[in-house]
């Protein structure tokens, strides 16, 4: 029960971050967009720019705006408010665009599946690169599952 | 070991029924004045079988009383005097009761709908030369939640700010009628993730409180630690939140640190770093305590010198003092009106603690002390030295409790399997109805469920603390402040949306 980083362990995540450089010149920016969550969630997207994750160090950063993002990372159990909202933000990002769906709620809903304000699961509105399970996801996972989105593009031309 | 009810030893559970709303509302607002009432519950809830009542529970901890005020709507009633006309505590509970039920409130000054922000019309209260309004939200830079904010500025200054939220309303309370009772709890942990604990303990405990049973004091005690532990990764997380908000980089690196150490220490506990199962109604968790004890103290202890040297070197920071200091003030009258709770309450000198108020005897014995800001300043320096004072308390706590987990001698205050709840008075007509009460990290949380006869949800409210200070951040906002004094007032709130919009 130590507090031991994983700073050696990362060559799977270089090569990949590196790649990401390939596709996306230079660096990955990402936009986080809550669409219905326990905050949860957030808590642990905000927990990759800890010193102990420290996802600058592939080359990720949160931008605030959707116009400057490359990927959208959606949390949360899309309610019907926040759906027309999810797809202005998505309209609203250059291509190549990216779209990350994190947590079980932005999967399938989760144990708000079943809710008469549950929208839909994200992929029934727009088009999602990568799934992350989990309540929440890990930050750890958070970073895979951001790489496996890029990994699944690679070769892939600029207007996707 | 004193055997203690579901909520403390003495504390006392009356029931007053009224024959018309109106004698209810005209009783309740008699408490909007009575100094340490809480206006803990306010809303409809079905009668078991039968019409559905307007409920109001008053907490009186002065008195070591809960009053649960109630009436009947009679044949085709369609309005009732509003409660928020003089107490302004109800503003946005009685909104959402005249959407869902379409009873109105008479004197209600503001009733656009509240759970559909999207149909919200606009409402332009300030009007003049020189007003700009300024939309904010709800997709906010940043890793936030999403919710909206339409700031009225004149020039620089901020001259009026209503916050809007329910953009991530997933209708909880609803979705739970029905559900096995032991299942609500899925939900209960997901109100609001990070106060998992207190959700799920206040859910816990009004299942508890509504089956009339005790739980033994060691699952009690499990969940004063676990309660703790949540404090602290949030109190770090607000802390780090605080420190980016006036752009001190390291600072927030730093105590970023330290939230992610305490989880780490949550997540190794019990397996999940938002100590999800760890409370359930009628169980204790299955940490073997004496076991893992030891570590935990150590670690903590390791955390807790980070922390502190931190929040030391930013006490002594005047580019960070300067940010908070009169910033955001929450004036004391407004903090007793809204009936604000948690570190915001507190650092307007109101003692509003659960735990002191209502689970005094829980607490004693592991040293416990509510913190407040003796001189009442209310502006974001003194939701910092609270929260500060706070971070410290529950360390004592912490240490204190888990020595008591790891060899406290529980067995003696009673068999395992709990007992008898006799806190209700004689003849309390709300059959299966129950309350439970949790101090979270950023203040009261409180659930009222009632329970069909084979153990199923038949209603179940939920009052999370944010609730009670969204209303308060608008003015304390617009209480002489600048655009830029915004992200340190919002970041010294330390205020979540998805326990409000639930
Ligand atoms: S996946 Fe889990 S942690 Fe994430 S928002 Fe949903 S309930 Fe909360």
């Amino acid at each position: 029960m130590d507090n031991k980083s994983d700073w050696n362990e990362l060559d799977a995540e270089k090569q990949a971050a590196s790649r990401l450089r390939r596709i996306f010149g230079k660096s990955l920016h990402v936009r986080h967009i809550d669409v219905g969550s326990c905050n949860a969630c957030e808590s642990e997207v905000l927990a990759l720019s800890n010193p102990y994750y420290n996802f600058h160090r592939l080359g990720l950063f949160f931008t605030a705006s959707p116009r400057q993002a490359d990927v959208l990372l959606v949390t949360g159990a899309m309610t019907p408010t926040m759906k027309p909202i999810l797809m202005e933000t998505y309209e609203a990002m250059p291509k190549p665009r990216l779209v990350v769906a994190a947590g079980v709620c932005a999967i399938h809903g989760g144990v708000f599946a079943n809710s008469r304000q549950f929208a839909g699961p994200v992929e029934s509105v727009i088009p999602v690169d990568a799934f992350i399970p989990g309540c929440p996801p890990t930050p750890y996972a958070l970073i895979n599952g951001i790489l496996a989105a890029v990994n699944g593009r690679e070769g892939v031309t600029r207007d996707a | 070991m004193k055997v203690l009810t579901a909520q403390g030893s003495n504390l006392k559970h009356v029931e007053r029924q009224h024959h018309r709303i109106g004698d209810l509302v005209h009783a309740v607002v008699h408490f909007a004045s009575e100094e340490s009432a809480q206006l803990l519950y306010f809303g409809w809830i079905p009668k078991t079988g039968g019409w559905s009542r307007l409920l109001a529970v008053i907490g009186r901890p002065k008195h070591a009383l809960i009053e649960w005020h109630h009436a009947a709507p009679t044949f085709g009633q369609t309005a009732y005097p509003s409660l928020s006309a003089r107490w302004p505590a109800a503003l946005w509970l009685e909104r959402e009761m005249w959407e869902l039920t379409k009873v109105l409130p008479v004197g209600h000054p503001d009733l656009r709908a509240i759970l559909h922000p999207e149909n919200q019309e606009e409402r332009i209260v300030v009007h003049g030369d020189e007003v700009f309004q300024l939309p904010l939200g709800p997709v906010r830079s940043d890793v936030v939640e999403s919710m909206f904010m339409r700031f009225d500025t004149q020039g620089e200054q901020i001259v009026h700010m209503q916050p809007e939220l329910f953009y991530k309303h997933r209708d909880i309370e609803r979705l739970a009628v029905g559900l096995l009772y032991p299942d609500g709890r899925f939900l209960a942990e997901r109100v609001a993730g990070t106060s998992t604990i207190a959700h799920a303990t206040a859910y816990a405990r009004a299942i508890e409180h509504a089956l009339g049973h005790v739980v033994h004091p060691k699952v009690e005690q499990e969940r004063i630690v676990f309660g703790e532990l949540e404090r602290l990764y949030n109190h770090a997380h607000d802390m780090a939140q605080m420190a980016s908000a006036a752009g001190m980089t390291v600072a927030q690196a730093q105590l970023s640190r330290v939230k992610e150490e305490c989880l780490r220490v949550n997540g190794d506990l019990c397996g999940s770093r938002y100590l999800r199962n760890a409370v359930l109604p009628y169980k204790g968790s299955d940490v073997e305590w004496a076991q893992v004890v030891s570590t935990v103290i150590r670690r903590l202890r390791d955390i807790n010198g980070r922390f502190t040297q931190c929040l030391d070197l930013l006490r002594r920071t005047p580019t960070f003092v300067d940010r908070f200091v009169g910033a955001g003030i929450v004036k004391q009258e407004w903090a007793r009106a809204y009936g604000t709770v948690g570190p915001v309450a507190r650092a307007c000198g109101q003692p509003v603690d659960v735990r002191e108020d209502y689970l005094r005897d829980r607490y004693e014995q592991q040293a416990y002390r509510v913190v407040v800001d003796e001189a009442g300043t209310g502006d974001g320096w003194a939701r910092f030295v609270v929260r500060a004072g706070e971070w410290e308390i529950s360390q004592r706590v912490l240490t204190k409790g888990l020595q008591l987990l790891a060899n406290g001698d529980f067995m003696e205050a009673g068999s395992l399997a709990g007992t008898q709840d006799d806190s209700k008075n004689d003849g309390f007509s709300l059959e299966r109805t129950g309350i439970g009460l949790s101090e979270s990290p950023r203040g009261r949380v409180c659930h009222v469920v009632q329970l069909d006869p084979d153990g199923r949800l038949a209603f179940w409210g939920i009052r999370a603390a944010s609730a009670w200070n969204w209303p308060v951040l608008g003015l304390a906002v617009a209480n002489g402040n600048i655009q830029q004094d915004f992200p340190p007032i919002e970041a010294s709130f330390g205020l979540s949306c998805a326990g409000v919009d639930r």
